[in-house]
């Protein structure tokens, strides 16, 4: 038997993959002086995993360690009751003064809250009458279209501006009038 | 009173996790004031220790990242040092410092979920239910890592053990 699957073996020996050692590694091991350590060394690694494992801790001086952890409780059940108990400092100790605030607050915030709504709603009105007005309602082209027909309005305006000159100046010599 | 009652068990899982007596008893402490401030969510159809031993083995978890950053006395030194080793067999009375020496030093490096296994499991002797409880993992999962943790620990060692062998 070759060194590589003794070892082997012993190790699946240990492992506890292996019932017991084939009595062919047995044999080897009595053999063999390198193989024969590694299994003492198997064996003790055992013994020893096993001595940790049956271990007791000691606990020394349990009682100093009882006095710790309620020390250390007693500490933090001091900082929770402090924090419950922190109380107001100077005019905030007056309680009506506590319940004007208190109300200023509430009006402060229910008058804010009405100015937003007018605003909001003022916002909103403004929109709607924006969509009705025909360049918000038409796009980019619609609008186009409308602005040259106001030219175009204005150019025959125009025309007949030059056409009847002395009927335009009485108009405007009377408007001026007036 | 619950403390008194309990802080036997507490300290014994914390010390088995971390090795140090020190750094178990301040986890025990925390542990309780933690038990304190939550002890509203406790479900009482849950047995106290599982729910306890949660508790003081997250703690220890956290104070094991801690602690990792710190150098741990590696095997080939402690074993010479601290063990007396037969021919017949080991020979040693383990007390707490020792004892604490040769858990980190066997469980370091081992994975965070191998190490937890290994102290519930073999160390604390808890059933794979309560190791299944307090962990939150599966039964495949723990018995994956258990295995595997049990593998490296006596690898360690016998390749230390052999060594010491071979100069003897």
């Amino acid at each position: 038997m070759k060194c590589e699957i003794a070892i082997q073996n012993i190790d699946h020996y240990f492992n506890k993959e292996l019932g017991e050692l084939d009595p062919e590694t047995t044999q080897h091991l009595a053999g063999c002086m390198d193989c024969n350590m590694h299994f003492i060394a198997q064996k003790k690694a055992k013994e020893l995993v096993t001595r940790i494992i049956d271990f007791e801790p000691v606990l020394n001086d349990p009682s100093g360690l009882t006095n710790d952890i309620m020390m250390a409780l007693g500490d933090a059940s001091s900082v929770s009751e402090t924090d419950k108990n922190i109380k107001p400092a100077g005019i905030f100790q007056n309680v009506f003064f506590r319940w004007s605030l208190s109300a200023a607050a509430i009006i402060l915030f229910a008058l804010f809250g009405f100015e937003q709504y007018l605003v909001l709603d003022k916002i909103n009105r403004l929109e709607t009458q924006y969509q009705n007005i025909p360049e918000a309602k038409f796009g980019m082209q619609d609008m186009n279209t409308f602005n040259s027909w106001g030219i175009r309005k204005l150019r025959n305006i125009n025309h007949l501006k030059a056409n009847n000159k002395e009927l335009f100046e009485k108009i405007s010599s009377v408007t001026n009038n007036i | 009173m619950l403390v008194e009652k309990y802080q036997h068990t507490a300290f014994r899982l914390a010390f088995r996790m971390l090795g140090d007596e020190d750094e178990a008893r301040d986890v025990v402490q925390d542990s309780f004031i933690r038990i304190w401030e939550k002890f509203n969510t406790y479900n009482d159809k849950e047995k106290f220790t599982s729910w306890m031993y949660r508790i003081v083995s997250n703690r220890a978890i956290d104070s094991i990242r801690a602690l990792n950053r710190r150098p741990v006395i590696s095997l080939e030194k402690l074993i010479p040092e601290t063990l007396a080793i037969q021919e017949n067999g080991i020979d040693i009375v383990l007390e707490n410092r020792e004892a604490g020496e040769l858990i980190r030093s066997i469980t370091s490096g081992l994975p965070e979920k191998q190490q937890l296994v290994f102290s519930l499991r073999d160390l604390q002797g808890l059933s794979p239910k309560e190791v299944q409880d307090i962990s939150g993992m599966t039964e495949t999962a723990i018995k994956s890592n258990l295995y595997h943790a049990r593998k490296t620990i006596r690898e360690k060692l016998t390749g230390i053990l052999t060594f010491e062998k071979k100069l003897l």
